[in-house]
């Protein structure tokens, strides 16, 4: 393959411009990204973002929201630590440093 | 109203807005959500021949209407010559912000194929591309309006 070579030599791509498969599906609008998908009693997730743009967490009351109808699970910060490792914090349980982070 | 061509009659609740008629309940789900307040420009759409955005618009606002998506647009050829550009070009990466540009790419190729990339960049100015930094968009729609004058003047 030289350089200035527009086509793939026999099974040589290196330095080719290369047609992707997908494109010809994308540009027809029928891609499939995360919010298209349905699937049978798919869950639904919501996210309750910090209404204080500094705070520290003491308390999240979540007893009523689990009980209410249709909620399959409420999970805080300390509910997943356990679970993932390292865990990120995506989950703040401690100090919140902006409006907007999940607790 | 009609939805690419074929006649649609439903009951939507009143604050249902027209892209998530189209995506949930009509299954079009080509046209995208980005922003959900007007910005983005992924969920452009065609009413009466004109673009909005479908996050902006209620869907009992397009009773009687006609409404066309990057589906209907893509099936009937109508955006042919930009597909081919864009694709010769690689300017979809992952795709999301694509049918919307294509769509609003197409305004202007109709309206002005002497755009300047200048003139391009403006009319894309209200689509979001997170993937290619634009460039190959605009050479592709510049290629498009070429295409396009160069058939005119045959």
């Amino acid at each position: 393959m030289n350089p200035g070579d527009t086509k793939p030599t026999g099974t040589n791509y290196i330095g080719a411009p290369l047609p992707r498969a997908a494109a010809k599906r994308l540009l027809a609008g029928r891609g499939q990204y995360v919010d298209d998908v349905k699937l049978a009693r798919m869950a639904h997730a919501a996210f309750l973002r910090s209404p204080f743009a500094h705070a520290r967490i003491v308390r999240i009351d979540v007893a009523a929201a689990r009980k209410a109808p249709g909620v399959a699970a409420v999970l805080t910060g300390a509910d997943i630590a356990g679970m993932i490792e390292p865990y990120s914090g995506v989950l703040r349980q401690g100090l919140i440093h902006w409006e907007g982070p999940e607790g | 109203m009609v939805v690419n061509g074929l006649p649609v009659t439903q009951r939507v609740a009143a604050r249902r807005h027209l892209v998530d008629f189209l995506r949930e309940d009509l299954g079009l789900t080509g046209s995208h959500l980005g922003c959900e307040h007007g910005v983005c420009g992924a969920c452009t759409v065609l009413v009466d021949g004109e673009m909005v955005r479908g996050c902006l618009m209620l869907a009992v606002q397009v009773h009687g209407a006609r409404v066309d998506t990057i589906e209907g647009l893509s099936e009937s050829g109508a955006l042919a010559q930009l597909q081919q550009a864009f694709h010769e070009r690689n300017a979809a990466q992952c795709g999301f912000c694509t049918p919307a540009m294509l769509i609003t790419a197409a305004e202007l190729v109709a309206r002005n194929p002497q755009a300047t990339r200048e003139q391009i960049r403006e009319q894309v100015s209200g689509n979001y591309c997170r993937c290619t930094g634009y460039q190959a968009i605009v050479e592709a729609i510049f290629a498009a309006c070429q295409a396009r004058l160069a058939e005119a003047r045959r």
